[in-house]
C-alpha cells in the first residue's frame, strides 16, 4: 500500500514538474517547426529554400496559388480590386514595387498611409483605401 | 538652388506641363488613371528581363504626362543578365555567378534607385556641375568637377558598395522593401578626391555632428519639392580616410545609373549613405533628418524582436556599419561539377575579413579557404578553395566569412527586422557532383 502510495504522489510530483517546467509563449511561432498558418508550411524557415532554384528564388518569388495573372495589368492576380490596385497604385511606381513583397497586413496599410502623408501620393479615400488594401493583403500577404 | 537640385540643364518634360497637369495629386478620376495606365503599360511593354534602351524609340518623351520624368531610357542596356527587382525605379542585380569579377564592371553593378534618374544623367552632360559644401564648416566651398580634380589629391580605390536590404528576401515573414537575394553588391574601382579632405578645406566646426547629402535625382512623384534620399553619416565616419568623392567608376565616367557625374562612395555603411549626382554636402549640427533617414528607413529595432513584429517608430535606430559577408561566384549554383571541383568568390567586412570557410556537410564540418588581403581597406578580399566530396550525389557549398573582430556570418538569418536589414546569412550553392 505504501509503495503505491509513494509511486502516485511520485507521479504527481513528476507530472507536476514537467507541465510547470517550461513556459512557452504560445504566441511566438517555434523556428525550428513549419508554421501551420503559413498557405506552405515550408515557407517558413530559410534553411529550406532550395538553392537549386532558378534564379536564386525565394518563397515570395514562387506563385504557389491558382490564381490566373493578368497580362494587360503587368500579370497581377487576376481578382477583385486588381484594377483599383493597378491603377491607384502605379502613378508614380511600377507595380514590381508591391507585388514583389510580402507583408503583414499591418505594413500594407502602414504603407498606404505613409505613401499619402510622406510621399506626396493622392489621397483616394476609406472606399479605395479599403479595396486596394483587401487585393494587397489578400495576394501579397506574410500572414496567408 | 532649389531643393532637388536639378543643375544647370532644363528640364525639358515640365517645361511641357501646364498648370493643371502640374501636379499629380490634384487630380482626379479616370484621367489620373489613364496618364498611369500609359507609362505603366510603356513600362509592362518593355518588360522585366529586357534592357529598356532597345524598346525606347529614340527621342520619345511623354509629353502630357503629369508625373513626366522621361522613361530612363538606356540607362540599363549595358546590364545583361541582372535581374530586375523594380523598373520604376529602377532596381536590379545580378545573380551571384556573374559578380565573378574581381573588380566589378559597370554591366554587373546592381541599381539601386530611390526616384528616377536625372536628366543631365540620361543625357551625360555635367556641364556647370558644382557641389557644394556648408553648414557647420569654416568656409563654404562651391567646387567645380576641375576644382576637385585640381585642388585636392586624386586617389583610386577598389570600395565595396553594398545595399543596406541586401539578403531581404530571405528573411521570414516577408520583410518590407526590394526583395534583394544576394546581388545587392559589388566591388568596382572608385576614382576620386577623399570627402576628408574637402571637408577639412571647408574646416569642421566642432559643432559638427553629422553630414546630410544632396543628390539631383528627382522624386517619382513629378513633384519639385519632394527628395527621394537624402541621408548622411555621422562626421567621424566621414572624416576617416576611406570615404571619396568619386567621379570615375572602372577608369570612365561614372555611369548615368550609378550617379554620373559624382558620388560619394562611404565604405562599410550602406550604400544609401553614397549619395548619387552629388550637388551638396550640409555639415550639420545634429542628426541628419532627410527623407530616409527617419521612419523605418535604414533602421533596426533597438532591440531584438520576433519575427514579424511590429516594431514602433520611436524604437528603431539608425543601421550604420553593414556585417561580414561572402559570395561564391564560381559555380554558379545548380552546376554540375567533378568530384573534386575549385570554388571562388569574395568576402567583404566592416574592416576586414580574416578568414573564409567552406562547408558541404551543412555546416558540420568546415575547411578553412585561401583568403587574398584586400588591395586596399574595404575592398573585397578574393577567396578560393577546391572542394573534394566523398562520393558522387548533391552537396551544398556553404560559405562562411569571419571579420577580424571575430565576428563570422550566422548560418540562417540574423535578428528579424520590419525592413530586412542587415541579413548576412551564409551564402549557399548547389552541386551535382558525379
Amino acid at each position: 500500500m505504501r509503495t503505491l502510495a509513494r509511486t502516485a504522489l511520485a507521479c504527481l510530483a513528476l507530472a507536476a514538474m514537467t507541465s510547470a517546467g517550461t513556459a512557452q509563449n504560445p504566441m511566438l511561432p517555434n523556428p525550428m517547426l513549419p508554421n501551420p498558418m503559413l498557405p506552405n508550411p515550408t515557407v517558413t524557415n530559410p534553411m529550406l529554400q532550395n538553392p537549386m532554384l532558378p534564379g536564386g528564388q525565394t518563397p515570395a518569388q514562387q506563385d504557389l496559388s491558382d490564381i490566373p495573372l493578368n497580362a494587360d495589368f503587368d500579370n497581377l492576380p487576376d481578382a477583385p480590386g486588381m484594377e483599383d490596385t493597378f491603377y491607384s497604385c502605379t502613378a508614380c511606381h511600377s507595380t514590381a514595387t508591391f507585388a514583389q513583397q510580402r507583408l503583414t497586413d499591418e505594413r500594407w496599410a502602414y504603407l498606404w498611409d505613409w505613401m499619402i502623408t510622406d510621399q506626396g501620393m493622392f489621397d483616394y479615400g476609406p472606399e479605395v483605401r479599403e479595396i486596394v488594401l483587401g487585393y494587397l493583403t489578400t495576394h501579397f500577404s506574410s500572414q496567408r | 538652388m532649389d531643393s532637388v537640385g536639378r543643375g544647370t540643364n532644363s528640364d525639358s518634360n515640365t517645361d511641357t506641363m501646364s498648370a493643371d497637369e502640374a501636379s499629380p495629386a490634384v487630380e482626379t478620376g479616370r484621367r489620373a488613371f489613364l496618364k498611369g495606365t500609359s507609362l505603366a503599360a510603356l513600362t509592362a511593354m518593355m518588360g522585366v528581363a529586357i534592357p529598356f534602351g532597345r524598346f525606347m524609340p529614340e527621342g520619345y518623351s511623354p509629353v502630357g504626362l503629369a508625373h513626366a520624368q522621361e522613361p530612363d531610357r538606356g540607362v540599363m542596356a549595358e546590364k545583361d543578365g541582372v535581374t530586375i527587382r523594380n523598373e520604376r525605379p529602377i532596381n536590379a542585380e545580378s545573380p551571384a555567378h556573374l559578380l565573378d569579377d574581381a573588380v566589378t564592371p559597370a554591366n554587373r553593378l546592381f541599381v539601386r534607385n530611390n526616384g528616377a534618374v536625372p536628366f543631365h544623367a540620361l543625357d551625360m552632360d555635367a556641364s556647370g556641375w558644382t557641389l557644394s559644401v556648408d553648414g557647420e564648416v569654416d568656409t563654404d566651398l562651391e567646387l567645380s568637377l576641375d576644382d576637385l580634380r585640381n585642388d585636392f589629391e586624386v586617389v583610386t580605390r577598389q570600395l565595396v558598395l553594398e545595399c543596406g536590404g541586401n539578403g531581404r528576401a530571405f528573411f521570414v515573414p516577408g520583410a518590407s522593401g526590394n526583395q534583394w537575394t544576394t546581388g545587392a553588391v559589388g566591388c568596382p574601382e572608385w576614382t576620386g578626391v577623399r570627402l576628408r579632405d574637402v571637408l577639412n578645406r571647408a574646416g569642421v566646426r566642432s559643432s559638427a555632428v553629422y553630414t546630410g547629402h544632396f543628390g539631383n535625382d528627382p522624386h517619382l512623384s513629378g513633384d519639385p519639392e519632394r527628395i527621394p534620399i537624402s541621408r548622411g553619416v555621422p562626421i567621424a565616419k566621414a572624416l576617416e580616410e576611406d570615404a571619396l568623392i568619386a567621379f570615375a567608376m572602372n577608369g570612365n565616367d561614372i555611369p548615368a545609373v550609378h550617379g554620373f557625374p559624382l558620388r560619394l562612395m562611404v565604405p562599410g555603411y550602406p550604400g544609401s549613405a553614397s549619395q548619387k549626382w552629388l550637388t551638396r554636402i550640409w555639415v550639420r549640427d545634429q542628426v541628419h533628418d532627410g527623407p530616409k533617414m527617419g521612419g523605418y528607413s535604414y533602421r533596426l529595432p533597438a532591440y531584438p524582436v520576433a519575427p514579424g513584429t511590429e516594431v514602433p517608430e520611436e524604437d528603431m535606430v539608425i543601421m550604420d556599419t553593414m556585417p561580414v559577408k561572402s559570395l561564391i561566384t564560381n559555380p554558379q549554383t545548380g552546376a554540375q561539377v567533378g568530384r573534386s571541383f575549385d570554388i571562388r568568390g569574395h568576402a567583404w567586412a566592416d574592416g576586414e575579413v580574416a578568414k573564409v570557410e567552406t562547408s558541404i556537410d551543412f555546416g558540420q564540418t568546415w575547411q578553412e579557404a585561401t583568403l587574398d588581403a584586400p588591395v586596399n581597406a574595404f575592398a573585397w578580399q578574393h577567396f578560393r578553395a577546391t572542394i573534394e566530396v566523398p562520393q558522387a550525389g548533391y552537396y551544398e557549398v556553404w560559405a562562411k566569412a569571419t571579420d577580424t573582430q571575430g565576428r563570422r556570418q550566422p548560418i540562417t538569418t540574423p535578428g528579424w527586422n520590419p525592413r530586412g536589414y542587415g541579413n548576412n546569412m551564409v551564402h549557399r550553392i548547389a552541386v551535382l557532383a558525379g
